[in-house]
């Protein structure tokens, strides 16, 4: 191939035999066959599962803990329902967190160092972290109401209120968030090419966890003001998912193909933006007109369509998110010079 | 009781840093042996990974994976016109990169990878739990988690170790020591370094007009993660070898994107307060 | 040429890709573009079976340019030898020369020999004389042009063209090139021709004993070049001494030893080497008297050649078969034909490492035999690998290597050494008493290999000891066992005794073991105290012809041998291949015998006439100088001849073994058969081992894609390969790095095949050797692999 001083043919690179069928270094891609440039990640159903819990756990209190601060007497009393659902939905994450592990008996390992550098390490820490107050604050919620009595209410009672709010909104939002960041630093073409994930991740959190404040409320009997309140919140949430989710579809390109029109398109367009985000608004849009028993069952319909939308919507990107880490023209472009520079940059 | 935390984290101290170890890989001596591919997996006793034939050139084996740590290519290129005259069969002995900014080792949440005192890039096979992160941060599709149903480390990540275990022994690395061609050089990165760019000086001068270094410190796929301490000398551009241009460095924007989500989960804030205030009235 | 290296010889290929960087360019012509083509400088295509015409070709090129390095072909070749008068060649008598019988198939060649007395050939240094073999090479390839090469072989006349400028300009007096192949050139029905044709070319270039030239066959197993030396082939003895034949008439030890004369130059020691052996063998019991026991050895009645034995096999004439690492059930052609020879057997041994084909044929076979059915009694030994055992390798370069065992083979398992001596043991205790004649040989056989004191190391403790058999090979004299420094030293008297004369040396000493070497030698680049080269440490042949005829090196750069005025003797970097104190000027003799007959300018000290052979006047079978045929099977006639093939290759004409006719439209397309770096021969060594196996997981054929596009053919489908034979389904491999060639404006269309797959291992697959025919070449015996032809089809076989 080299060498020598005779002039011989086949000194210079010939084209790849692009498109050219068998035999060629790779069929319609400059790539190397049709390999994959970056392996596919390992992660299982529990991955989503647990960000949409933990993102809805973290909403809810975060829902919870703002009506605590600014609401009303009655949005108070609802709300506080919110940490019931913080709790209950917390309950299950750090299991399902363990068990997509390769070595779940090694869980504690992620505690063993800080390293905020990796988002896994944080969201374990803040995982760890957030979960005591949830549930602390619950049980302060619990004894408000009587439902907890004697030393264990005392017990309860040494809990600082606010203190516990204010650290659990902080870890709760840091939660919601993480995942979506988590997954963008990665190289897997749609989750990483737009540096919105994180955003549509916490909007998508906020709004079914509110949405599960809200359907806790209607179930509850809450008053239509209120109820109409926290509707308000939680389609000012699902407004803001929608137009960051846009931002994210924009930015991410022909990377965003296995979501748009692979196998995930159908519980990508129906379930996350259809029920998830449309469908909540046009329901609680009715609601503000009708009557409060139809607001109730409207309320609870929108709710319902917003949870099961955020768990469309992390269980699509997830899934798309795994065939697009095969794309591997998508991985090209995601790394092509001058791509991936700028930004906020190198500030971590 | 900080020595029994110690204990239960497996928590060492380091030994001090010697000088940094690679390897060149320099494809225009690789005669697709795969001796270093068989030398790894033997020294390693990693288990084969199936028995399929791919159709694509004599590559069988695909890519890097668990329990492939070195992976030959295949490259078949020939004129598109039929004349066979100025065909080309590139080869090429794929490894991990051993980054100097290493994508996977700062996306490991348990600290299982870390940074040898050869400045190499390994993972702790008792501290890794499986997490899975390192798979997909890595912007070469190196390391990898063995399924958890497999006969072998079950559901723990693996890459490259540069052989560790025999560089302590100041031996060298499985696959470089079998090569019959040089084409993997094993060594002090600095010196690789130099004399990967004296061989290209000679190969431009041959008239080998395609041939370029990959993951030189003054290369501009280093701008994110760093000069590659396993880097090569390629033939042709690195997407025919499956390598990014830029291989990004996950890092490098997580920034910004907690700054998006961060504002989402400020601006709900102020949303859900001044709606919640609203009802007070 | 004829070889893949890169891809069979990685390790030794390091070699010639070093060389490369260091400006040297190389060639590789082979039909498909290998991992060899792609690291050389320059690839050329060939069609498969066209060779000779490609290297008559270089010759013819060499000639017409006058690019021959003039002092060295006169003084060094038999250029200026003047042929009989009753010789006609070739080219005059459409593709047949002088002698042909065409009822047995054979030639007489006494016609090919030297005019004038056999021990004073006549001579023409003017190389005018119309029957001196330079103008006969000259007439013989004059047709052998770069078009007529790139008709019969395909490949273009450019490339051919630019082979020819390298190697013209790469040899003569300063630079030297060097050929290698293997059995892309042997396995061919006129294989040693090809080879001879290389000889031609390397001796007109003046390649042959200088540093950096000759002819390199790149040897196949570990130590298969030993097994030539010490040989396992069925008719030679140690040191390529030929092996007593009826037909020859080799009654008496005293007829056998004629062929020293025949053969004349150093040959002309052939009896001290003969008597020493059998010294050896029968040790006080081969005396004088008795021919030293040369009665004893078994006379030759024929070709028992491996092939030919599997015939005789196939049709029940062989009772029992001990295989020692060897897998004919499908390694060997046609072996469809081999695994019906083993159901004719009464008993098998098979002894190996793994269970083979062979070892399995009688469940396992592809016929579908019921294992009731099958009336051969098998035996499975389980053998010793290397590392687990002691012993020699030899090999390409003829250096003997020793090797130590590491560890005990586990469970039964024994060496090869092992089961031969206790075999021979055991065997010897059951003969004692008798006294049939026939049973004498194996009485009175030496058979004394167990060690002294056996290595308490390890487990097994009767294991016989290899360096007494080295000792052995090497050779002692008899009265005081004292062991002899060299082969000079043996002697026809019965006074020496010496198991494989070439070898002798390697051992010269008790604790001094050569073989055992591993030193380098600064400055001398031949690192001669690195292992033992046969003959005498020599690492080139002929290393004489590196020098001019007055002893003075061709050029400062390539000196190697030369001679030393002052000391009187011949010196060097290497062992000089020549009598040491015989000065460059001494005229040869024109009577006496041997060496006698040699100047002091005639390097080729083995031939007869002390020269290199341009033509053979004797010593083949199938003719004096190279000549183009098709292979026995083949879809083109003969460009350049009215005689399609060669003319006395064997072909087992019988029923079981059909091969296709020339230009046969059922089998349009050629097939040609070959290694995989991933894989190793029958694929019982690789095809168990998962790191391997993973590499190269199925069988294949390799197609070009206009074969696949006529077909419809799409990559990795199944397609059916057959033969007249057999036919065969693998996956398509579709790659441009095979071609069709173009003959008179037809594509021919080649198919690739490796032979790696069977029935056992982690994979299996098809065997290639289903489709090969029976066949041999008439010198060496080996089948035609490299080119039959075949038809194929998409799809599978049911
Ligand atoms: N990895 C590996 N190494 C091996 C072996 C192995 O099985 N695997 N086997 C060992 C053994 S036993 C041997 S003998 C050697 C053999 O070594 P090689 O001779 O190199 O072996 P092959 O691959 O059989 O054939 C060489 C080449 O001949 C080409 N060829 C076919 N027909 C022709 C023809 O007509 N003319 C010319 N010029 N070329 C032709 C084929 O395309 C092939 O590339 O390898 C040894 N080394
Ligand atoms: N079509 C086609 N056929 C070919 C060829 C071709 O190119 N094309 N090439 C031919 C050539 S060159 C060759 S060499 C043959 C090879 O053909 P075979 O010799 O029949 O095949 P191998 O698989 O090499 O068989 C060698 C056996 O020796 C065993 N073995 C290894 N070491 C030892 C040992 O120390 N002791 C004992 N007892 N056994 C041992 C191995 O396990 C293996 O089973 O094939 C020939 N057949
Ligand atoms: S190549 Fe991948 S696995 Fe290797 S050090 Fe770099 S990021 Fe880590
Ligand atoms: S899988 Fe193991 S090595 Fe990879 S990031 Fe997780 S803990 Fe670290
Ligand atoms: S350095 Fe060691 S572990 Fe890495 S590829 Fe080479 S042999 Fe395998
Ligand atoms: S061992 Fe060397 S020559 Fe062989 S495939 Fe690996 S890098 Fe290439
Ligand atoms: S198998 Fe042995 S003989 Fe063959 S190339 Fe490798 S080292 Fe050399
Ligand atoms: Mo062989």
């Amino acid at each position: 191939m080299t060498g020598g001083n005779f002039s011989l043919p086949h000194g210079n690179s010939p084209p790849p035999l692009a498109g050219e069928g068998q035999g060629g270094g790779s069929a319609g891609t400059a790539g190397y066959y049709d390999y994959p440039v970056v392996r596919r990640p390992v992660w299982t159903w529990e991955v989503p599962a647990y960000f949409w819990l933990g993102g809805l756990g973290a909403g809810a209190f975060v829902t919870a803990s703002l009506a605590q601060t600014f609401g009303s007497a009655d949005d108070r009393r609802i709300a506080a329902d919110g940490f019931y659902v913080a709790a209950a939905a917390l309950l299950p994450c750090a299991p399902l967190l363990i068990g997509d592990l390769g070595r779940p008996e090694r869980f504690h390992h992620m505690l063993r160092i800080f390293k905020p550098l990796s988002p896994m390490n944080l969201g374990a820490w803040t995982l760890t972290g957030f979960t005591p107050l949830a549930f602390a604050r619950a049980g302060l919620h619990a004894a408000d109401t009587g439902l907890l009595r004697g030393p264990l209410r005392a017990l309860v009672g040494l809990v600082p209120r606010r203190l516990t709010e204010l650290t659990g909104c902080l870890l709760g939002l840091t939660l919601a968030g993480y995942s979506g960041v988590l997954l963008g630093a990665t190289n897997v073409p749609l989750w990483a090419k737009s540096r919105l994930l994180g955003g549509v991740f916490m909007a998508s959190a906020l709004s079914s966890g509110s949405a599960a404040v809200t359907l806790q409320a209607a179930r509850r009997g809450a008053p239509e003001a209120t109820l109409h309140r926290l509707a308000t919140v939680e389609s000012a949430a699902s407004l803001g998912e929608m137009a960051i989710l846009t931002g994210y579809l924009v930015q991410s390109g022909k990377a965003a193909r296995p979501l748009t029109t692979g196998r995930f398109a159908p519980p990508f367009w129906l379930g996350a933006v259809f029920a998830g985000g449309l469908l909540p608004l046009l329901l609680h849009g009715f609601a503000r007109r009708g009557h409060s028993r139809t607001v109730r069952s409207l309320s609870t319909a929108a709710a319902m369509c917003s949870m099961i939308g955020s768990l469309a919507l992390r269980w699509s990107i997830f899934e798309a998110g795994k065939d697009s880490s095969e794309d591997q023209s998508a991985s090209f472009d995601l790394s092509k010079a001058g791509e991936n520079l700028g930004g906020c940059g190198s500030s971590i | 009781m900080i020595d029994g935390y110690k204990r239960l984290m497996n928590l060492e101290e380091p030994p001090p840093p010697k000088k940094a170890k690679g390897f060149f890989t320099d494809t225009s001596l690789c005669i697709g042996c795969k001796a270093c591919e068989v030398a790894c997996k033997q020294w390693n006793q990693l288990p084969a990974d199936g028995f399929a034939i791919t159709g694509n050139s004599y590559d069988n084996t695909g890519h890097l994976g668990a329990t492939t740590w070195r992976h030959v290519q295949f490259i078949e290129q020939a004129k598109a016109n039929g004349s066979r005259q100025e065909q080309r069969w590139l080869m090429m002995s794929d490894v991990c990169k051993h980054c100097a900014n290493a994508a996977c080792l700062e996306a490991c949440p348990t600290g299982a990878l870390v940074r040898t005192e050869f400045d190499t890039v390994y993972v702790q096979q008792d501290i890794c739990n499986g997490c899975g992160f390192c798979v997909p941060a890595c912007p070469f599709g190196v390391i990898d988690r063995v399924p958890k149903e497999s006969t072998f480390e079950v559901g723990t990540a693996h890459k490259c170790t540069l052989c560790y275990d025999r560089l302590k022994d100041d031996m060298t690395p499985a696959c470089a020591k079998s090569c019959p061609t040089a084409s993997i050089q094993f060594g002090d990165v600095e010196e690789l370094q130099q004399r990967a760019r004296q061989r290209l000086g000679e190969l431009k001068a041959r008239g080998e007009s395609t041939a370029r270094l990959y993951g030189m410190p003054e290369g501009k796929e280093a701008a994110e993660v760093g000069p590659l301490h396993a880097f090569f000398l390629l033939l042709d551009k690195p997407e025919a070898y499956n390598l990014p241009e830029v291989p990004r460095l996950p890092r490098k924007t997580m920034a910004e994107r907690y700054g998006w989500s961060a504002a989402v989960g400020i601006g709900f804030a102020m949303v859900a307060a001044l709606v919640f205030r609203g009802g007070r009235q | 040429m004829g070889s893949n290296m890169a891809e069979n010889h990685p390790v030794g290929y390091r070699w010639p890709m070093k060389a490369r960087e260091k400006g040297a360019t190389i060639i590789h012509v082979d039909p498909r573009f290998t991992r060899t083509s792609a690291t050389a400088n320059l690839y050329v295509p060939i069609r498969s079976g066209s060779d000779i015409a490609f290297l008559g070709g270089l010759i013819n090129y060499v000639l017409t340019h006058d690019q021959w390095f003039k002092e060295y072909v006169l003084a060094y070749t038999n250029a200026s030898t003047i042929v009989s008068g009753d010789y006609v060649d070739a080219e005059d008598n459409g593709g047949l020369f002088s002698g042909y019988d065409p009822q047995s198939g054979s030639y007489d060649n006494a016609s090919w020999s030297y005019a004038g007395p056999p021990h004073g050939p006549a001579r023409d240094e003017t190389l005018q004389h119309p029957r001196c073999v330079f103008q006969i090479l000259k007439r013989h390839y004059a047709r052998y042009t770069p078009e007529m090469v790139e008709r019969v072989c395909g490949s273009p006349k450019e490339l051919f063209l630019q082979v020819a400028e390298v190697l013209t300009k790469n040899s003569g007096r300063e630079r030297t090139s060097a050929i290698c192949y293997a059995v892309g050139w042997t396995q061919q029905s006129y294989g040693a021709q090809i080879i001879r044709a290389a000889g031609i070319l390397q001796l007109l270039l003046g390649n042959i004993g200088r540093p950096g030239g000759g002819i390199m066959a790149l040897r196949g197993h570990a130590s298969i070049q030993g097994s030539t030396d010490v040989p396992t082939l069925f008719d030679l003895l140690p040191g390529y001494l030929p092996h007593p034949a009826v037909i020859r008439g080799d009654d008496t030890l005293e007829q056998y030893m004629r062929e020293s004369l025949v053969r004349g130059g150093y040959w002309s020691n052939l009896p001290k080497f003969v008597v020493s052996l059998l010294r050896a063998w029968y040790g006080d019991e081969a005396r004088k008297e008795n021919e030293y026991g040369y009665q004893w050895i078994p006379k030759l009645t024929g070709d028992h050649s491996h092939v030919s034995t599997s015939a005789a096999m196939a049709d029940g004439k062989v009772k029992g078969f001990v295989v020692f690492g060897q897998n004919p059930a499908n390694g060997s052609p046609h072996a469809g034909l081999q695994r019906k020879a083993l159901t004719q057997l009464d008993w098998m041994v098979a002894l190996d490492l793994y269970e083979t084909e062979t070892a399995a044929f009688w469940y396992a076979a592809p016929e579908g035999w019921k294992p009731a059915d099958i009336k051969t009694e098998v035996f499975l030994v389980p053998t010793a690998g290397p590392g687990e055992k002691e012993g020699t390798f030899t090999n390409t370069q003829r250096l003997l290597q020793y090797h130590d065992k590491a560890v005990d083979p586990p469970g039964d398992a024994r060496s090869d050494l092992w089961f031969l001596y206790h075999l021979g043991r055991r065997l010897k205790e059951l003969y004692l008493e008798s006294a049939n004649p026939h049973d004498q040989g194996l009485r009175n056989l030496t058979w004394d290999y167990l060690p002294e004191r056996p290595d308490p190391e390890y487990r097994i403790q009767d294991e016989p000891s290899a360096e007494k058999v080295l000792m052995e090979v090497n050779g002692y004299t008899v009265a005081d066992h004292e062991r002899i420094p060299g082969f000079e030293r043996l002697k026809d008297d019965g006074s020496t005794a010496c198991g494989v004369w070439i070898y002798s040396g390697v051992f010269p000493a008790p604790g001094q073991n050569l073989a055992r070497r591993r030193n380098r030698t600064p400055g001398n680049y031949v690192d001669p105290e690195w292992g033992f080269a046969w003959p005498g440490n020599r690492r080139i042949l002929y290393n004489r012809a590196s020098a001019d005829p007055a002893g003075k090196p061709w050029s400062e750069r390539k000196k190697y041998v030369w001679w030393d005025a002052g000391a009187g003797s011949w010196t060097g970097l290497d062992v000089p291949d020549f009598p040491l104190g015989k000065a460059p000027d001494t005229p040869a003799k024109g009577q006496g015998t041997g060496m006698d007959l040699h100047s002091g300018s005639d390097p080729f000290t083995l031939k007869a006439d002390g020269r290199g052979w341009l033509f053979a006047p004797s010593g083949l079978k199938d003719g004096p100088l190279p000549t183009h045929y098709e292979p026995l099977e083949s879809p083109l006639s003969n460009d350049l001849y009215p005689r399609q093939d060669s003319p006395v290759a064997k072909r087992f004409r019988r029923t079981d073994n059909p091969i296709s006719p020339p230009g046969d439209p059922q089998y349009p397309y050629i097939v040609t058969t070959y290694r995989v770096t991933e894989q190793y021969t029958s694929g019982s060594m690789s095809r168990w081992n998962s790191w391997l196996s993973e590499l190269m997981p199925e069988m294949f054929a390799e197609i070009s894609p206009e074969l696949a596009a006529e077909k419809g053919i799409e990559n990795l489908d199944w397609v059916v390969v057959s033969t007249p034979r057999n036919q065969i389904e693998c996956k398509a491999l579709v790659t441009r790095r095979v071609r069709p060639f173009r003959h008179n404006g037809n594509l021919i269309h080649e198919v690739g095949l490796p032979y790696h797959w069977g029935y056992k291992g982690l994979v299996t697959g098809a065997m290639a050797n289903d489709l090969v025919a029976l066949s041999e070449e008439p010198n060496v015996y080996i089948q035609e692999d490299k080119a039959l032809t075949c038809n194929l089809r998409k799809g599978r076989l049911r």
